[in-house]
């Protein structure tokens, strides 16, 4: 690990929210490739450490690995979060992999109406507005939040559960 | 066109209630249990086989929500028509026939989809039992900058004002201790240095108005001394109230 990952390293480690690679590029004054690179080397660094690198789409933080939750929570006892319905995970699911989506799409899945599950979740922080559709009315588009990842003990989107079924073709069929 | 996702797209109450029971919350995941009892495979199971079961099953249901109920039923329609269609194999089939062999096929493409996001739906669940958390760093007196505004004194009042109504008067006959407001901040100040509490859930622990007023008038008092921050990350959001490192 060079001194630029070390650096971002420390930036992460003292900063109480997730930061965005552009704020990464200002506080060292690198380019966005470069700090692009020296993210990935701090990933790998950190592997088998009790610390991770967690990413949500632009958003980079640390955070504990999942594994040791419970080691973290009998030391520390932080606050963590209620449990959520059956339709609220299956909602989760569909924003996660379909983000950005709209309310209307999420209710053609399930096949229900979805309006307070989704307010439920977006008052959890678990997913929050990300844009507008271009259809009629511009519908809210949803998208997941770093809380998501944190709560699911995720590093990034990419580690998302994937279906075992076969056939399950989730993201080709994401449309606005 | 007018499938029941078409249906559920429509505005329904926002009062309707998602309750997570084995209860069935739409045609969709009734057919699709269903489907999985009959047949591994959705695509080689035939609908107008679950018809009856389908049936059974919601004539056994009470559906208060009449708009929930045409749902159900509508679906019921469709499949008494497709296994009407199949009892009478051989003649070559009108468009009405032919269109719903089509849509046939778009319920096992919609059934399929919802199975595998209800998959990674459990596998979400299972996380969560797990409680395989990922923990953020703490706040700490490193402050990112951009992210909360100074406080306004008026957010705090406004913020007591919004629960006082929510804690009992005080009785007449006093059971409960009497604070003082040294007290208060001194039970305070011991809680702060374990870490931040949240200004309305330390307001709500109070058991009667007048405990409520003194934790408010302590939390103003250390605000006062400076001896706390206070941090707000948005409007109407959470109040977060924070011992301050003396001399950090």
């Amino acid at each position: 690990m060079n001194d630029v990952s070390a650096a971002l390293e420390a930036i992460l480690f003292s900063s109480n929210r997730p930061l965005k690679v552009r704020e990464l590029q200002q506080a060292i004054d690198a380019d966005r490739n470069s700090v692009e690179g020296a993210l990935e080397s701090l990933r790998e660094a950190l592997e088998g450490r009790g610390v991770m690198l967690m990413r949500h789409h632009d958003e980079i933080h640390l955070a504990t690995r999942p594994e040791f939750a419970s080691a973290v929570r009998r030391a520390l006892r932080p606050e963590v979060s209620g449990r959520l319905s059956q339709a609220a995970y299956e909602t989760l699911a569909i924003v996660a992999y379909q983000q950005p989506v709209s309310r209307a799409r999420i209710e053609e899945v399930r096949g229900v109406n979805c309006e307070s599950v989704l307010a439920n979740l977006e008052l959890r922080d678990l997913i929050t507005e990300v844009g507008r559709g271009s259809g009629p009315g511009q519908p809210k588009l949803y998208g997941t939040t770093m809380r998501f990842l944190q709560v699911m003990g995720l590093e990034s989107l990419d580690n998302l559960p994937t279906p075992k079924s076969e056939g399950a073709e989730l993201s080709a069929r994401a449309s606005g | 066109m007018d499938s029941p996702a078409a249906g559920a797209g429509r505005t329904l109450g926002a009062a309707e209630l998602t309750v997570s029971t084995p209860v069935f919350e739409g045609p969709l995941e009734l057919l699709l249990a269903l489907v999985e009892r009959e047949e591994v495979d959705i695509f080689k199971v035939s609908l107008a086989k679950v018809t009856d079961a389908y049936l059974a099953e919601i004539a056994s249901r009470e559906i208060p929500d009449p708009q929930e109920m045409a749902e159900f039923l509508w679906m019921a329609a469709r499949l008494l028509l497709l296994k009407s269609m199949r009892l009478l194999p051989g003649e070559t089939p009108n468009d009405e026939e032919t269109e719903l062999l089509g849509w046939e096929d778009e319920v096992r493409q919609r059934l399929e989809e919802y199975r595998a996001y209800k998959e990674i739906a459990g596998e979400l669940l299972e996380r969560a039992v797990q409680e395989s958390f990922a923990f953020p760093p703490p706040a700490r007196p490193v402050e990112a900058g951009g992210q909360e505004q100074a406080l306004d004194v008026d957010i705090l009042v406004a913020a007591f004002n919004s629960v006082l109504a929510r804690i009992p008067p005080r009785p007449i006959v006093v059971q409960g201790r009497t604070w003082t407001l040294q007290e208060k901040l001194d039970l305070i100040t011991d809680r702060l240095r374990d870490g931040p509490i949240e200004l309305v859930e330390l307001i709500l622990e109070s058991e009667d108005r007048l405990e409520a007023v003194i934790t408010f008038v302590a939390v103003l008092e250390l605000v006062r001394r400076s001896a706390v921050r206070v941090r707000q990350k948005e409007r109407f959001g959470p109040i977060h109230v924070e011992w301050r490192e003396v001399g950090a």
